[in-house]
């Protein structure tokens, strides 16, 4: 009972968010394209399926909640016969009017309707480019009847030709079938196959597409290459889908509900749904993309700025010390201080510059320290720990490495400690707080410098705000250090005792410190950016390791499951599948499969139940 | 695909006969992708009383894509570039259709020098002085189209293409580069030794 809880849950934590790689658990759908995984739709495999949300399960009216979907080849033309199905179900129009009408509403098909329901269908075909009925059928009645008798003249290349030679669109504009495909063909080409237009000037309507088609039917390459376009029509003209950025192109789409959302590919890639950037909570696009440009600008290490330069009292440079003196000289002519940066005569011995004393620089030069000082010196500051913790972020392989030799020796001394999920869960909390902790830096830099924010906030206000998120901020950054110093120090391996408190703090800080995380998020979301709400200040709310959409409590619960199900000897048997159960994974069990962010496993506990590779 | 020659000698015939509609159209050298087209300052206009050349070029795909029309004769209006002739208007951009034709066109432009758009301009100079004071633009496209575009300077223009017809080169080719040249026989002359 408790074993297929942990097994589901250990699943779910191995692909955190990779919804929708395995297309064909639905059972409507399985057995019509093809399945590949072979496998019976366990509940599990339904788990994987994070994607668009139909049948009974339970497991899939949680996946309902998940911020996003990831949406491969084959899905793009399914949700996509869907929506237009949806549309022409209930407006009994054409695919192309359908199609017309969702791409005008960036494949909203609620909003079609909506919007339908509440202006009218005249007034919105007329502004997506598209003719009402009525008049549509009376453009077909004119098109018959200029047909009906001898020849059509086409006004395209000015020649006559029979009817049978001619196509009229919707809009009842007859031009011949050469000219319409060299129209088709120079458009198609240059990618407007989805807003492909009727030729009469000033008409606008789209091509019916079964036209298109049967125009276009002895020349494949250019029909699938129509078809290809109407179909990513549903990622290019739609404002919730976007193209995973991963080079070289996975292939794959993501959808997401929320705009401001941290997203993971099915292809492993990680980023902002919003700016396609690296995934950068707490800071919002617009500070990630100011943040980049000063690293650029100044491509000086910070530590060489701070230790090497000043910036100039007049013009603002970063100015080198040049000598023993305190007296500096910058290129604008501007003399100054060393010391305290104010601008001074040029007269000066060894010990004194004319005109100037900064003996009281700890007291009170630092306070009429030029403003220009006081920025960089306070750009600097967010700088070096932003650079601290992703540094750290970035020694992840070395970690991982380092940990594997300790488990190793611990597994030497006691062959029963076969389960350290728990460990893999720790240093993926770790990554993830020192991620966090490195971007929350950037929002604080910016938050609270009165810059960006300058009308926002009183200077009392952000002092407030200020000094709760630093205190949350603390909090969290000491209890990263604390976990990251007991995994890295040596552990009491000669000891089960002392390794099992061990194993047990680490678990702890581990649950901690999504806690911590989620009350920095707290002060975010909470305190912070609803006094800036209407500057839309967007930030991707914290996922946690295992957040379905519930908040944090599922987090603590996953980390107690951990505690007891991990380790030593005992409960671990519980996590052996259930033997009646195909395991799919059997073959790349063990050490040997591990991928990705793969985890330090012994044995199969815990995480048998992983799908084969898709 | 090459162009469709028949479709382009069919306007060509279709803009000769229709001699009231105030445009004309002719080949330039041997291609009929090269055109040299030519419309009359409209009336009431300080275009009034101007000849205006417009340098056409044809691609492949005509009609299926714009012609690409710039005029040779310096223009002040706010939608045509003083410096270059440079035109922006709609349908010879986004909203050409292939049922257009070149004469068409050409009455567009006739048009377009009678109501100018200073809200999509190509001379953002020309479009300041539009907007900010109607009496002064008029002076200054009165101004350059006595200067460049009046009918008188091309009066005498087949004594000038003799002229250049007897240093050695072709009517056809003498013609087009007077009219580039805006009738100056001097500057034809530099057009075709420098081609
Ligand atoms: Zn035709
Ligand atoms: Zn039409
Ligand atoms: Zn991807
Ligand atoms: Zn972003
Ligand atoms: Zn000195
Ligand atoms: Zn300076
Ligand atoms: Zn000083």
């Amino acid at each position: 009972m408790a074993g297929s809880d942990d097994d589901q849950w250990f699943d779910d934590y191995d692909e955190p968010m990779s919804g929708g790689e395995d297309e064909d658990a639905y059972p409507s759908d399985s057995g019509a394209g093809g399945s590949d995984s072979g496998g019976t739709s366990t509940t599990d495999d339904a788990a994987d399926d994070g994607f668009e949300e139909r049948g009974p399960s339970e497991a899939r009216s949680q996946l309902r909640n998940r911020l996003y979907s990831v949406i491969d080849r084959q899905n793009l033309r399914r949700i996509q016969e869907e929506a237009l199905q949806q549309v022409q179900s209930i407006l009994g129009c054409s695919t192309t009017t359908a199609r017309a009408l969702l791409i005008f509403f960036s494949w909203d098909a609620e909003a079609v309707l909506g919007t339908i329901a509440e202006r009218g269908q005249e007034d919105v075909y007329k502004r997506a480019g598209l003719l009402s009925q009525s008049e549509e059928a009376e453009a077909y009645a004119a098109a018959a009847a200029a047909g009906a008798g001898g020849t059509v003249s086409c006004l395209v290349c000015m020649s006559d030709v029979g009817p049978s030679q001619a196509t009229a669109m919707d809009c009842g504009h007859m031009f011949c079938n050469d000219c319409w495909r060299e129209h088709m063909r120079i458009n198609i080409s240059e990618g407007m196959s989805r807003r492909l237009r009727c030729m009469a000037p000033g008409c606008g309507v789209v091509c019916d597409e079964d036209k298109v088609k049967a125009l276009l039917r002895k020349d494949k390459p250019l029909l699938e290459k129509y078809e290809q376009t109407l179909l990513e029509s549903y990622v290019d003209d739609n404002k919730r889908v976007k193209w995973c950025p991963s080079v070289p192109h996975c292939g794959h789409a993501i959808r997401s509900k929320e705009m401001h959302c941290e997203v993971e590919c099915a292809c492993g890639h990680q980023f902002c749904f919003a700016c396609c950037e690296v995934q950068h909570s707490p800071c919002t696009c617009d500070m990630l993309h100011d943040w980049e440009q000063r690293m650029r600008d100044g491509s000086e290490t910070s530590s060489w700025l701070s230790a090497n330069t000043k910036l100039c009292p007049k013009c603002s440079k970063p100015v080198e010390k040049n000598g023993g003196c305190n007296l500096v000289l910058c290129r604008c002519g501007q003399a100054f201080c060393w010391l305290c940066g104010q601008a001074t005569g040029r007269a000066h011995t060894w010990t004194s510059i004319e005109g100037h004393s900064c003996g009281a620089y700890k007291e009170e030069a630092e306070a009429r320290a030029n403003e220009a000082q006081r920025n960089l010196k306070r750009y600097l500051h967010y700088l070096t720990r932003y650079e601290a913790n992703l540094q750290s972020g970035k020694l992840e392989a070395k970690l991982r490495k380092d940990v594997e030799a300790k488990v190793d020796a611990l597994m030497e001394v006691d062959p029963s400690m076969s389960n350290f999920s728990w460990l893999n869960e720790a240093l993926a909390q770790l990554f993830l707080a020192r991620k966090c902790m490195a971007y929350s830096y950037i929002f604080a830099f910016y938050m609270f410098g009165q810059s960006m924010f300058k009308e926002d906030f009183s200077a009392e206000a952000n002092a407030i705000n200020q000094a709760l998120f630093e205190d949350k901020q603390g909090q969290l950054e000491a209890e990263v250090e604390k976990l990251s110093q007991l995994i890295e120090n040596p552990w009491p391996i000669g000891s089960a005792a002392d390794m099992q408190s061990h194993r047990m703090a680490i678990i702890n800080l581990a649950a901690n410190i999504d806690t911590r995380i989620q009350k920095m998020y707290e002060v975010i979301e909470c305190d912070i950016t609803p006094q800036v709400a209407s500057r839309g200040v967007g930030i991707a709310p914290y996922k946690g390791r295992h957040a379905t959409g519930s908040g944090g409590e599922a987090a603590a619960e996953v980390y107690r499951r951990a505690a007891a199900a991990g380790g030593g000897a005992g409960p671990s048997g519980s996590n052996q599948p259930s033997s009646d159960v195909p395991d799919p994974a059997a073959e790349e069990g063990g050490r040997g499969g591990r991928r990705g962010k793969a985890p330090i496993a012994a044995g199969s506990g815990g995480r048998s139940k992983r799908k084969a590779g898709s | 695909m090459p162009i469709d020659l028949g479709r382009v000698q069919k306007e060509i015939r279709d803009i000769d006969r229709d001699k009231a509609s105030g445009v004309t159209i002719e080949v330039q050298g041997n291609s009929v992708q090269k055109l040299i087209g030519c419309l009359k300052g409209p009336r009431d206009t300080p275009f009034d009383g101007g000849i205006f050349y417009v340098n056409i070029e044809l691609d492949d795909q005509y009609p299926f894509v714009p012609p690409k029309m710039r005029f040779i004769t310096k223009v002040w209006h706010p939608n045509i570039s003083s410096a270059n002739g440079a035109i922006c208007l709609d349908i010879l951009k986004d909203q050409w259709s292939p049922a257009l034709t070149l004469k068409t066109a050409l009455l567009s432009l006739q048009a377009l020098l009678s109501s100018p758009q200073p809200d999509d301009p190509q001379d953002a100079v020309v479009a300041r002085q539009y907007m900010g004071s109607l009496a002064e633009y008029e002076a200054t496209a009165r101004q350059w189209t006595q200067t460049y575009a009046h009918a008188q300077q091309v009066v005498g223009l087949e004594a000038k293409v003799q002229q250049i017809v007897e240093m050695g080169f072709g009517r056809e080719q003498a013609l087009a580069a007077l009219k580039r040249a805006n009738g100056d026989e001097n500057g034809a002359m530099e057009i075709l030794l420098g081609a």
